[in-house]
């Protein structure tokens, strides 16, 4: 139960006559006449005041909210859009650019650089050649090529 | 017909009986914290603006109010933090007058009142602590045995017996030293 003053002050009072009838009365002040009867307007005022703003408040933190969500999809929307890298047509190269691009690329194009064919039997020593074939060859040597081989 | 608390409560936790509510809050205890809040501070200016920010606290905290105290205890203490908060501005920022001087003295209105309650408190300053706080908390504060008992944990029986101790000294010096 609420309890107002003027009870609570009244069983103080009976409690401080039972011991003392002489103990000063609790000294107060009243407030000015009619306070009481306007305070609880007043506040109510104070009140929807204070949730309107809080209102406000949310309402401008929801439209920031919005708006940085919105900036971010655009941003994320518009990456996921953007066009690839284009590869001009092949008409468009002409054979010179053709070129620098297979040179400077080089690396792309090793596969497709068929492997050196290299000697995979075994060395035939010189002395077990047709002595035909053997001059023929020999013949077909610059004189540098056979200083290397004596 | 002052409404119950557990009305009060029943009304503040749905939201079409909110106000019903707030004015029933008010109605019980406006003049209850009001008589607190006033014997803290000399002007009723400050007294309104501490009792109107402690309403808008209490009624702003009041679905939280979880009834493991009294509701008036929960709301003494909210009244008893602003009473402080209002202290800690005044102290930061002291109003001067128009002479530069801090008004420390009240309404012409007051002066008894005052005066009575000044001279009370050099008595009380004399009590032991324990009885100064009781004495307080029943006769300045108004609270109930039961309200002290919950604020200090102490039964109901000692903080009679502590407030009547105290009653009784302060009468036997009041009767050596009359009011002056």
């Amino acid at each position: 139960m609420g309890v107002s003053m003027n009870q609570e002050e009244k069983s103080l009072r009976e409690e401080l006559a039972g011991l003392s009838p002489d103990f000063p009365a609790r000294p107060l002040p009243a407030p000015p006449e009619g306070y009481f009867g306007s305070l609880s307007d007043a506040l109510l005022d104070r009140w929807r005041q204070d949730r309107q703003r809080v209102r406000r408040q949310r309402r401008h933190l929801v439209g920031l909210s919005l708006a940085a969500v919105l900036t971010s999809v655009a941003v994320i929307w518009s990456g996921l859009l953007r066009p690839p890298a284009t590869v001009p047509p092949p008409e468009a190269i002409n054979a010179h650019e053709a070129y620098r691009y297979v040179i400077d690329n080089l690396e792309e194009f090793e596969s497709l650089i068929p492997e050196e064919v290299g000697w995979t039997g075994e060395d035939i020593p010189l002395t077990d050649l047709d002595p035909a074939a053997l001059e023929e060859i020999m013949n077909s040597l610059s004189d540098e090529e056979l200083e290397t081989l004596f | 017909m002052l409404m119950s608390d557990e009305t009060i409560l029943a009304l503040a936790a749905r939201p079409e009986t909110l106000e019903t509510a707030f004015r029933g809050l008010v109605a019980a205890y406006q003049q209850r914290l009001y008589g607190l809040i006033r014997h803290q501070v000399r002007d009723h200016a400050d007294a309104d603006d501490i009792l109107q920010n402690t309403l808008m606290k209490i009624f702003r905290h009041l679905h939280k109010f979880e009834g493991r105290s009294g509701l008036y205890t929960w709301m003494y203490r909210i009244a008893r933090n602003e009473i402080a908060n209002h202290r800690k501005r005044v102290k930061r920022h002291p109003v001067a007058d128009p002479q530069g001087q801090v008004p420390d003295l009240p309404a012409d209105a007051w002066m008894d009142a005052d005066r009575v309650a000044a001279q009370l408190e050099a008595l009380v300053q004399e009590l032991p602590a324990r009885q100064q706080r009781v004495f307080r908390l029943r006769y300045f504060d108004e609270l109930t045995y039961k309200e002290i008992a919950e604020l200090l944990d102490v039964t109901e029986g000692a903080l009679k017996a502590s407030f009547h101790h105290a009653v009784r000294k302060i009468e036997a010096r009041l009767k050596a030293n009359p009011w002056g």
